[in-house]
């Protein structure tokens, strides 16, 4: 039977705790949030609103009294504030205080709700809810300068008050769920609002530690924002509780991370017009399905093809591919360039860089790629330069590979340079440019910059590409990942990997797998037979790592084991070569084992497992590995010999002949690599293009004689037909970006999960939270019992697209029966209209939270505001014309007596200005608000050193640069520094989800008022605005405090303008009591 | 008390006021604001802290954490015994500590050559040499350092100590935060931050060398409107008419501490220009701390003289605000990670950065502690060394070194801790604890510094989303071995 859901609350609450340590509440039997909501009779009484009929009936049980109701003049000012952020003008003000009309109130309302300034307040208030920002946070705190088509979808969704369960469900599933519409794409800019680790992601590879700790807390930030901000449930501790007892919660939160296991946050296209957008994706299916008939002909002719005409396509296919990848597909571009020295003054300078192979080393061949940059590919490469070896790092003493110092070496372009070594030993090689190249743009006029760069440097013993323990230089530039002497040896050849250069292709299989066993201690061998006896010099183990299970470096490698060698297949007189059956061996991971092997005579060679591994997840403990290589002397003897064994699998990636096929599980084994280099490097473009010429025209006769001529004009039809959807698509205008919640594909350490076909990551309970320790795995779901009628677990067929476990989480938290949704955000609601919501914790509901004061009220809205069709606007209206709304501000003493913190409500609160109010209301009355809407953010600072962690100098901006009179709405919000004046009023804070905002007051609070420059700015201009009006001081008051100033007030205040002046004397108006606080 | 009750308590309704970290002795009647800790869970041994922070990651090998091993082996193979997973790969032979080791003081610590100045002093430190940190990732490891948790969105340890004991001053910020003169270390003020607790215990910055060290302190220079007497009757009016508005508004304890917000202000704008005047400090003072004159020209390159010119001033500036009763004070040491290098992140060669970064914050340091010993004020004053992690043993490149999380060293000085003592200890190598099951971690220093100051860790919480956060998240015990 599934666990209730009040069983689930509690431990969730438990685990919740244990990232801190237990709040003391008392648990108790049931709790509110999770009962469903029923219909709610609305109390008997005299008010026609509900809402009153509610309050009125609690206070009258408390033996409060409802206070008065305010009076026009402070009506209009909360209001203006409460739905636009901004005071009425004076004139606004006295027409709605002398308006007859006794619905006078209600239409001003409604006039609010309409205006485009409405969106715009309460946007704020939903991306503090989402902690909105514009930057990664962090180290390294970049821009994201694709964020803010997502702050426009929020006000725009709240102008056009989009029905409440469609604006959840735009936000973590509109890209599936309303594809060809902008809003269903920019509004997933919600996945990824929150914080991001750069370094985490960019330059750490989710393959080490570092980089899944990253990935997990991203994952974690978007199942927080998600289920604080729809649900108030607090969700987000259950990660980390090592309480075996309770395995079903922890199962929970990380079936909700298994929702979002496919996402990174990255900027994604979409379309402004949804004209363009269903046209862009009319040709993507086009071209889908024309690319299937190409396939389906490719197939027909493939059939009939002659064996003479397979080798021509062969040949001609791969070299088309080499001289693509020579010229370097931008796609595929690493994001690590190569080494790039420091900047010297003269071209004579002398600049050098070298490898450090470990020890000593044959060198037979070094080979140079140039670096990808400026539109050259061969950017720094030295004009004059020399290559040498030695076994001193000084180079005291050394041999010249390569002499290129007595005239210029010709531009290699993207040709690898090819140097032959003579085969001596060294340990260092040493790459000297003598003659320095100079930094430009290609196109450019050549500079005084002069540097050496270099993309890749190879070097080779025979077929071997030789690891290299450290690069060192005379001088390096080590600049955001690009440059870097590590990125010399890094395996990226100018801008891009060899593998996909020589277009080797990835591993088709797995390796061999024994049969499983029961116990971990069972034998198992597998044999390889060599051709003939042969003296055995090295053995080498690349150990498995399956693609299609879960990521396991390591899988099945022995824990114990030993490699016996003989003449005879029975291993009769075997000798025992390696012995590693005393302890258990560490496993290798990814790394191959060397066992070097001191030339021994033999023809089969067994390993023999007397330990088996048993990772988790497998059938039971067995032998796997993914390759085995026996060297005689370098020679490589073992490929594709026969492969026996006590037992195997033999089934899909595995199988024994796959022991020495020459792929690892992953890719093809280093030896092609090299192989596959050096014919890169010998290869002439030149030569091969002409070649390439000849094949084609062979290869086209040939085809004519012998295939159906109509397929081949159906082949020549539908390459025409594709390139034309092609050059449509490329005709289109380019899409817009936002930063979003998206499948990513990228390059380098930030791969994302595109290059998987957007297949989800695997996710697992990860016992304390702790990614080295994954345990049971997860599939996609949520908490149980919240909305009865759904399984919490989401039961999607097995070919599921990721998208769909997003729409099933939106389903889940829009449905009509969710207990929490619509309790959470008619809450959200009633918080900033009061300034204290029902429950007082509105992104907790659970136990540890505040219960709600009028939990019936709370109810009764929640289900009117469902079942009217989740309205916004129609909420306000009904809050805003209630009594309740609608009385004063003031202290009543006996009704404090009996509730101080006014819980009851019997009157309003009043309110302090939150940070962007104050600011908008300083613009505003100082005639320097600019009201455009949208777009990028304005920057009120100025960057600094961008290249490596920017510098955000906000005392550098101008106060006048009218660029920046905007909304603070549209402000650009930098997680890492904070906007001092902002800030320092409290405004939310980007790396939290601030549900409600702090309220302090502070000595510097004050300063900011006086003295901060764009106080004192806006002060002058305040006073220009109005110096021309015949009574300049009191219009300035009426402005700003929507009042107006009494006879004492006005003598005072005009003297003082006569004495400093008017913009003193607006300062002063800026810094009163009043101006900060509406009644 | 918790996020519900702060905020409630005033009878104003809305919002806490929250003025602790002006107000001090002067609290408002009627609210609750100001610290939380009406009076110490225990008795205190120390009222004030200065934590001193290296950005980039200080070496503890080539500084304080003496390793004979290195010397002998010193260019051979390193071997760790075990897989390491390194930052950026380096992994090169044991290089040895480029500074020379002598014995100091009449503990006989032995310190590398460049911070022989905090010889001096060393029998009033105390070191620890088995901490252990979490990633090699910058950021993480700062805000772990600096906040106690690996990721933003929590206060740092200067924040909770403002908002557990408050101020004792009423006319300075009760935590100030003396950057790097060239810019902020990872994550900037967001080590400093108040996060989730109330905003007035967030780290004040003080930019040393700048025109307006205090944003906003003064009006700006072009604001040649507000002369002085426009701002003295402009205090006057405003005084006067917010005393009105409140005199109609009766109950909301919120306006009346706006106005006394005024009124501090005032206080402050004198008292911190003179606390930040280090013009009258008498010359030997100045020489002690390495202060060169105003308007010392420097080299391009990073130096040594210059280096101790600017972390000298900032130890003097903190002297002067602890004096003047601020309780806690954070320097920076070393900004971002840009180039050339400007910071203690000696990938490339630790004696090009490390050498003038070590040796001005030695010259600083023990000019700090031996000036605060002289004033009486070591007694109740803790001085924190610590940075984001060590680096390793091993070398990068031919005369650098890779981050190494897994040990690093710490010391403290002053209130409550005993002199001249070395608490756990790193292996022959540096590379880890020596016992790699009993290490010390950052929720022990702050448990420590915490229960010096009269805390008891556990008990100094606050309710953020269902949980009862502290400084020392679910870990933390004192250290009772370096205890006077």
């Amino acid at each position: 039977m599934p666990p209730k859901y009040s069983d689930i609350v509690v431990i969730i609450t438990a685990y919740a705790l244990m990232s801190g340590s237990f709040a003391e509440e008392k648990v108790e039997q049931g709790w509110w949030s999770r009962e469903s909501l029923k219909e709610i009779k609305v109390p008997i009484g005299e008010k026609d609103n509900s809402i009153d009929r509610f309050i009125v009936s609690k206070l009258k049980k408390q033996g409060l009294l409802i206070s008065e109701k305010a009076d026009r003049r402070v009506l209009i000012r909360r209001l203006y504030f409460d739905l636009w952020g901004m005071p009425p003008t004076p004139k606004e003000a006295n027409s709605f205080i002398k308006d007859p009309d006794p619905g006078a109130y209600k239409k001003l309302v409604d006039r609010l709700l309409l205006s485009p300034r409405y969106g715009e307040r309460w946007a704020r208030h939903w991306l503090d809810v989402v902690h909105y920002g514009e930057t990664h946070g962090y180290d390294k705190d970049k821009p994201r300068p694709n964020a803010w088509p997502y702050r426009d979808y929020v006000i725009r969704a709240f102008n056009e008050d989009k029905p409440y369960s469609r604006f959840i469900k735009e936000q973590i599933a509109g890209d599936l769920l309303w594809p060809d519409t902008v809003d269903g794409i920019v509004a997933t800019g919600f996945i990824a609002t929150g914080p991001w680790d750069f370094i985490g992601h960019a330059e750490v590879p989710e393959t080490k530690i570092d980089g899944k700790v990253a990935r997990h807390l991203d994952r974690d930030d978007m199942v927080t924002t998600t289920m604080n901000t729809f649900t108030s449930l607090t969700v987000q501790c259950a990660q980390c509780h090592d309480h075996k007892r309770d395995p079903v919660t922890m199962e929970h939160y990380y079936s909700l991370q298994s929702v979002f296991a496919a996402l990174d946050r990255a900027d994604r296209p979409y379309d402004v017009k949804s004209d363009i957008a269903s046209e862009r994706q009319k040709l993507r299916e086009e071209k889908k399905q024309t690319e299937q008939i190409i396939a389906e002909n490719k197939k027909k002719i493939d059939a009939s093809r002659t064996p003479e005409i397979v080798s021509l396509q062969n040949q001609i296919e791969s070299i088309e591919k080499k001289l693509k990848a020579a010229k370097g597909d931008q796609k595929g571009r690493s994001p690590r360039y190569g080494y790039h020295s420091q900047v010297a003054s003269s071209q004579g300078t002398t600049k050098w860089v070298q490898i450090d192979l470990g020890t000593q080393r044959k060198i037979s061949s070094v080979i140079l790629a140039g670096a990808d940059e400026y539109g050259f590919s061969d950017f720094g490469f030295p004009h004059r330069f020399r290559l040498e070896m030695s076994n001193d790092s000084e180079f005291k003493d050394s041999i010249i590979i390569a002499d290129n110092t007595s005239s210029d070496f010709p531009r290699p372009g993207s040709k690898p340079v090819l140097l032959n070594g003579d085969g001596s030993m060294a340990r260092y090689v040493r790459l000297t440019a003598t003659k320095l190249w100079s930094r430009r743009m290609k196109g450019q006029p050549e500079t005084k910059d002069w540097i050496f760069a270099m993309g890749e440097m190879a070097v080779i013993s025979d077929k071997e590409l030789l690891g290299a323990k450290e690069v060192t230089a005379l001088d390096s530039i080590e600049g955001n990942g690009r440059w870097g002497k590590s990125n010399l040896i890094d395996g990226i050849y100018g801008t891009h990997s060899l593998e996909s250069l020589i277009a080797s292709k990835k591993s088709k299989s797995n390796g061999y797998h024994s049969a499983f066993a029961k116990k971990i201690n069972t034998r198992k061998w597998v044999q390889i037979e060599l051709p003939e006896i042969h003296s055995i010099d090295k053995i080498v183990i690349y150990p498995a790592r399956p693609t299609d299970f879960q990521d396991t470096p390591g899988f099945g490698f022995p824990e114990r084991f030993k490699i016996l060698l003989s003449d005879r297949e029975d291993m009769t007189g075997a000798d025992i070569i390696i012995n590693e059956t005393n302890s258990d061996y560490v496993n290798p991971g990814a790394d191959p084992v060397v066992f070097d092997i001191d030339s021994k005579g033999g023809r089969y060679i067994r390993l023999e497992a007397t330990k088996l591994n048993n990772p988790k997840g497998s059938g039971g403990p067995m032998l796997a590995l993914s390759e085995m290589r026996i060297f005689s002397g370098s020679e490589e003897i073992s490929r594709n010999a026969r492969v026996t064994s006590l037992d195997t699998i033999n089934s899909g990636l595995w199988h024994r002949r796959n022991l020495v096929d020459g792929y690892t599980s992953r890719r093809l084994i280093v030896d092609d690599v090299t192989e596959g280099l050096l014919r890169l490097a010998r290869l002439e473009p030149d030569e091969s293009e002409k070649n390439l010429k000849k094949l084609k025209v062979r290869y086209k006769d040939l085809l004519k004689s012998s295939i159906d001529l109509k397929l081949i004009e159906e082949k020549e039809r539908l390459a025409k037909s594709l390139s034309s959807i092609n050059s449509g698509l490329n005709a289109l205008p380019k899409s817009k970006m936002v930063y979003a919640g998206t499948v990513h594909s990228g390059s380098g350490s930030f791969k994302g999960r595109g290059h998987a076909g957007g297949k989800p990551r695997d996710i697992f309970v990860l016992h304390r939270g702790e990614v080295t320790d994954p345990r049971e795995p997860v599939s996609p779901g949520t908490v149980p019992g919240i909305v009865p009628e759904i399984s919490h677990q989401f039961n999607l067929p097995e070919d599921h697209k990721e998208g769909d476990r997003r729409v099933a989480l939106a389903e889940w938290i829009s449905h009509k029966e969710n207990t929490l949704t619509w309790r959470s955000i008619v809450n959200r609601v009633w918080h900033y209209h009061f300034g204290r919501g029902i429950v007082d914790t509105p992104n907790d509901f659970g136990r540890i939270g505040s219960k709600p004061t009028h939990p019936e009220l709370l109810d009764w809205l929640a289900i009117w505001f469902r079942d009217n069709g989740g309205s916004i606007k129609d909420l306000h209206r009904l809050i805003l014309n209630s009594a309740t709304y609608k009385q004063v501000s003031d202290h009543h003493q006996e009704n404090a007596l009996t509730d101080i913190s006014n819980k009851y409500l019997w009157r309003q609160n009043r309110r302090r200005l939150d940070a962007e109010s104050l600011r908008d209301t300083v613009l505003f009355v100082s005639g320097k608000m600019n009201f455009e809407m949208g777009g990028p953010s304005f920057k009120d600072f100025v960057i600094e050193k961008p290249q490596h962690s920017p510098h955000y100098q906000y005392h550098k901006h101008d106060p006048d640069d009218p660029l920046t009179h905007r909304r603070s709405v549209y402000r650009f919000i930098v997680r890492s520094q904070p906007h001092p004046f902002m800030e320092t009023f409290d405004c939310a804070d980007p790396s939290q989800l601030v549900d409600k905002r702090g309220e302090t007051t502070t000595a510097l609070q004050a300063l900011a008022l006086l003295n901060n420059h764009f106080m004192v700015k806006m002060s002058q201009r305040f006073a220009e605005n109005i110096s021309e009006s015949p009574d300049p001081v009191r219009i300035a008051f009426e402005a700003a405090i929507s009042r107006i100033p009494s006879e004492d007030e006005l003598v005072l205040l005009r003297s003082y303008s006569e004495q400093h002046g008017l913009a003193a004397t607006c300062r002063i108006i800026f810094n009163l009591n009043e101006f900060s606080f509406i009644d | 008390m918790n996020r519900r009750d702060y905020l409630w308590k005033s009878g104003g309704g809305l919002g806490g006021i929250a003025l602790s970290s002006m107000l001090g002795a002067d609290k408002l009647e009627g609210s609750n604001s100001g610290p939380v800790l009406n009076q110490p869970h225990h008795p205190l041994k120390a009222k004030r802290v200065i934590q001193l922070f290296m950005g980039g990651a200080a070496s503890h090998i080539d500084l304080f954490d003496y390793k004979p091993s290195l010397i002998k082996r010193h260019g051979e193979k390193s071997d760790f015994g075990e897989p390491v997973e390194a930052f950026q790969n380096g992994l090169g032979p044991w290089m040895k500590p480029v500074w020379e080791f002598k014995p100091y003081g009449s503990s006989g610590k032995m310190l590398g050559e460049t911070v022989s100045k905090l010889g001096e002093v060393v029998d009033d430190m105390a070191f620890i040499h088995n901490l252990i940190g979490k990633t090699g990732v910058h950021s993480q490891a700062t805000y772990l350092q600096s906040t106690g948790f690996d990721r933003p969105g929590f206060p740092g340890m200067g924040c909770w100590v403002s908002y557990g004991l408050g101020s004792m001053n009423d006319n300075l910020p009760t935590f100030v935060v003396l950057p790097d003169h060239r810019g902020f270390a990872s994550n900037g003020p967001k080590n400093w931050g108040s996060a989730f607790l109330p905003a007035e215990n967030q780290g004040t910055i003080i930019r040393l060398g700048r025109k307006n060290p205090i944003p906003d302190l003064n009006p700006p220079p072009e604001a040649d409107y507000i002369s002085k007497s426009a701002e003295s009757d402009a205090q006057a009016i405003l005084s006067k008419l917010n005393r009105e508005h409140l005199g109609s508004r009766a109950g909301d304890t919120r306006l009346e501490a706006r106005i006394k917000s005024y009124e501090l202000a005032a206080k402050m704008q004198l008292a911190a220009p003179e606390a930040l005047n280090i013009s009258n400090e008498p010359q030997y003072i100045k020489d002690m701390y390495g202060i060169r004159p105003d308007g010392t020209t420097w080299p391009k390159e990073i130096n040594y003289n210059e280096e101790a010119n600017h972390f000298g001033r900032k130890c003097l500036v903190a002297r002067r605000l602890l004096e003047r009763g601020v309780r806690f004070v954070q320097v920076w040491s070393g900004c971002d990670n840009g180039f050339p290098r400007r910071n203690w992140d000696s990938h490339e060669d630790i004696n090009r950065d490390h050498g003038p970064l070590s040796y001005g914050m030695a010259v600083g340091a023990s000019a700090l502690i031996k000036d605060l010993k002289q004033r009486g004020l070591l007694e109740d004053t803790i001085i924190l060394w610590t940075t984001e992690f060590g680096r390793m043993p091993s070398t990068q490149g031919s005369k650098g070194r890779d981050h190494n999380p897994f040990v690093f060293t710490n010391w403290l000085s002053g209130g409550g801790i005993k002199g001249g003592v070395t608490h756990g200890h790193s292996d022959q190598w540096g590379y880890k604890p020596l016992d790699r099951d009993n290490p010390t971690e950052v929720y022990d220093i702050h448990a420590t510094i915490m229960h010096l100051l009269g805390i008891d860790h556990e008990r100094l919480t606050f309710r953020k989303d269902s949980i009862d956060r502290r400084l020392t998240d679910v870990h933390g015990k004192v250290i009772p071995e370096i205890l006077a």
